[in-house]
């Protein structure tokens, strides 16, 4: 075979043994490479679930590195499990587009609300917020939550709607509706085993729907009118009563005063009486007539008119006299 | 060398084999398996499996997760003839691959038959059902709860019968009225609210009314109180006075007539009084004679 180096073959031969070692190396890098591939890491807010030909080994893989036979035998998934994820419910709220609301509307040609207890409409929209608790289920027992858990939470707020008036609903109701909603979505979601978790329901609005509302709001005005009328008319009251109390109070004074004067001017008048009288009895008749003289001494100064007419014999006056006063 | 391309070849062939006559279940399907179209394996629990060439068995995936789907929306009456517009939602899974498999191949279609099954369920049973049973104030009346259950029932007995399929759950997703009903419904809501304002502007109209008069009675009242003590007081006042002045005028009835006369002279004589007066007047009486007249 001394001419295997210069014979075609052998010279093929050469190169596929210099080939295949060169080959070999690039192998076995391949095959490391391929078993490295299994190496995984699992993020602080994540679950994994670790898979052998399609079956479930762990479903609670936690947080960490970790390692498993790579593709094809061992195959691992990450859930999200502290994202807490929103979803809202607007099918019973206004028709927008792309609203939950349309669908059914472009189907039915049919508004959009729901029936309350004592048989009216509102419109009612809220947020669903949830986790996924638990991986195993969401993963392998539920298709389409969101389909889910949207058709659970229209059902719980008709549940609980159905039962309640809409004034009841409109005011005070919400934080129960809220209460209920919560409640009652996660035993069902629960029912049917879908691994979320309900953390939070938020009633986003809760009103009449659009083509009575002013009526409603009308009523919270009347309301308020009612009240601005009692409180026009108290406030009358406290002005009309201090008034009345002042007017009262004045006249009373008015009268004590009146009753003292009339008392003091009789206690005046009588002592003064009395002085004339003893003046009268200690000189006879000659205060009396100075009293008379200086009353009509005082009488004619004051009088603005006087005529004095001279009688004769027969005591009749010797003309006439004609009187007027100038307008 | 010769064993290294061997391997490689041998191992080629090994992988390819195991591939072509190997299946994988996952958690979330059950596989039937068929050997020309006739099933003859129903793989339960997920893992690993082997099965004949491609073309000799097929593995049958079948969905075993829960579904949830929608119904079409239907009119129907209630027991009182109340018409109203339903759509349900059902959650369901697979709970016999094989009769699933053999009844109805396909989710769609399953979808479709659980939706006929329960709007003719539903309409058969609200006519047990009055409005009252649906809505309700009085929540005891709501019988919502137990309409749901019996769907859910009858549904599921006849599903896993018939399919294969376990209903796990049926809810009303939507309830409204048809147009007309509704438009009345609006109406009868306007009337109401507009009845409503209507008796609390009333109510405050009255209440206001009402504070009003009290006061205007509180306030006369008042008055009339203090009149009345105005008057008592007056009366006191002109009793103790009459009574000063008759003790002090009795002592000489004619001397205080005499008095009390000048005073009324002066007070009625002012200067808008005009006085006519005889020369024989008592004043007068020395005017043309000093020794006085007779």
């Amino acid at each position: 075979m001394g001419n295997t180096k210069t014979t075609i073959p052998g010279i093929l031969y050469e190169t596929f043994r210099h080939l295949s070692s060169f080959l070999r190396w690039i192998g076995l890098c391949l095959v490391i490479l391929y078993l490295f591939s299994g190496f995984y890491s699992i993020s602080s807010n994540e679950i994994g679930i670790l898979q052998r030909f399609g079956k479930v080994l762990d479903d609670k893989v936690q947080p960490g590195m970790h390692y498993a036979f790579p593709w094809p035998v061992d195959r691992v998934i990450k859930v999200p499990i502290r994202t807490v994820e929103r979803l809202l419910i607007d099918d019973f709220y206004l028709i927008e587009l792309n609203s939950a609301a349309r669908v059914f509307s472009n189907m039915t040609g049919l508004d959009s609300y729901c029936l309350t207890g004592d048989n009216n409409f509102v419109n009612v929209q809220c947020v669903i917020q949830f986790t996924v608790t638990n991986p195993f289920d969401y993963l392998f027992r539920a298709k389409d939550q969101n389909i889910m858990l949207r058709s659970l939470a229209c059902s719980t707020i008709i549940h609980c709607l159905a039962k309640m008036p809409i004034d009841e609903a409109l005011t005070r109701g919400k934080q129960g509706i809220a209460r209920f909603v919560k409640l009652e979505l996660q035993k069902r979601l629960d029912a049917v085993r879908s691994g979320l978790s309900v953390s939070f329901v938020e009633l986003g609005d809760l009103r009449p729907p659009n083509r009575v509302e002013q009526f409603f709001s009308d009523v919270v005005k009347a309301k308020i009118d009612r009240e601005k009328m009692v409180n026009d008319a108290e406030s009358y009251r406290n002005e009309r009563i201090p008034a009345a109390q002042a007017d009262a109070n004045r006249i009373v004074q008015e009268a004590g005063a009146y009753k003292t004067e009339v008392v003091l001017r009789a206690e005046g008048e009588t002592d003064r009486f009395i002085r004339l009288l003893e003046r009268v009895s200690a000189t006879g008749n000659f205060a009396r007539k100075m009293i008379y003289i200086e009353t009509m001494k005082e009488i004619m100064e004051n009088v603005g008119e006087k005529h004095f007419v001279f009688m004769n014999e027969d005591g009749k006056a010797p003309a006439r006299l004609k009187l007027f006063r100038p307008q | 060398m010769k064993y290294i391309v061997g391997f490689i070849v041998a191992t080629g062939l090994l992988l390819g084999f195991v591939y072509m006559n190997s299946f994988v279940v996952s958690q979330s399907e059950y596989v039937i398996l068929t050997q020309f179209g006739k099933p003859v394996a129903t793989i339960k629990s997920a893992g690993f499996n082997w099965r004949w060439l491609g073309f000799v068995q097929r593995a049958n995936r079948i969905d075993r997760r829960t579904h949830t789907f929608t119904t079409q929306p239907i009119q129907l009456l209630l027991g009182d003839k109340n018409p109203i517009v339903l759509t349900s939602y059902i959650c369901w899974q697979v709970s016999d691959p094989l009769l699933f498999f053999q009844a109805l191949i396909s989710t769609d279609i399953a979808t479709q038959k659980l939706g006929d099954m329960v709007n003719s369920q539903m309409g058969n049973a609200l006519g047990d059902f009055a409005i009252g049973n649906i809505i309700n104030t009085n929540s005891s009346e709501v019988k919502l709860a137990s309409l749901e259950e019996r769907i859910l029932k009858n549904t599921n007995s006849s599903a896993q019968k018939n399919y294969g399929i376990e209903v796990l759950q049926v809810g009303i997703r939507r309830i409204a009225y048809p147009a007309v009903v509704a438009e009345a419904v609006y109406n009868r809501m306007r009337s109401e609210r507009e009845k409503e304002a209507k008796k609390f502007r009333a109510e405050g109209r009255e209440e206001a009314t009402k504070i009003r008069a009290i006061a205007d009675r509180e306030a006369t009242e008042i008055l009339a109180e203090a009149y009345k003590q105005t008057e008592i007081l007056k009366g006191e006042g002109d009793q103790k006075a009459l009574k000063i002045y008759s003790e002090a005028y009795g002592r000489d009835k004619e001397f205080f007539e005499f008095t009390k006369s000048m005073e009324v002279y002066k007070d009625i004589l002012g200067r808008q009084s005009t006085l006519v007066l005889s020369t024989d007047s008592d004043i007068f009486k020395y005017l043309n004679n000093p020794e006085g007249r007779k």
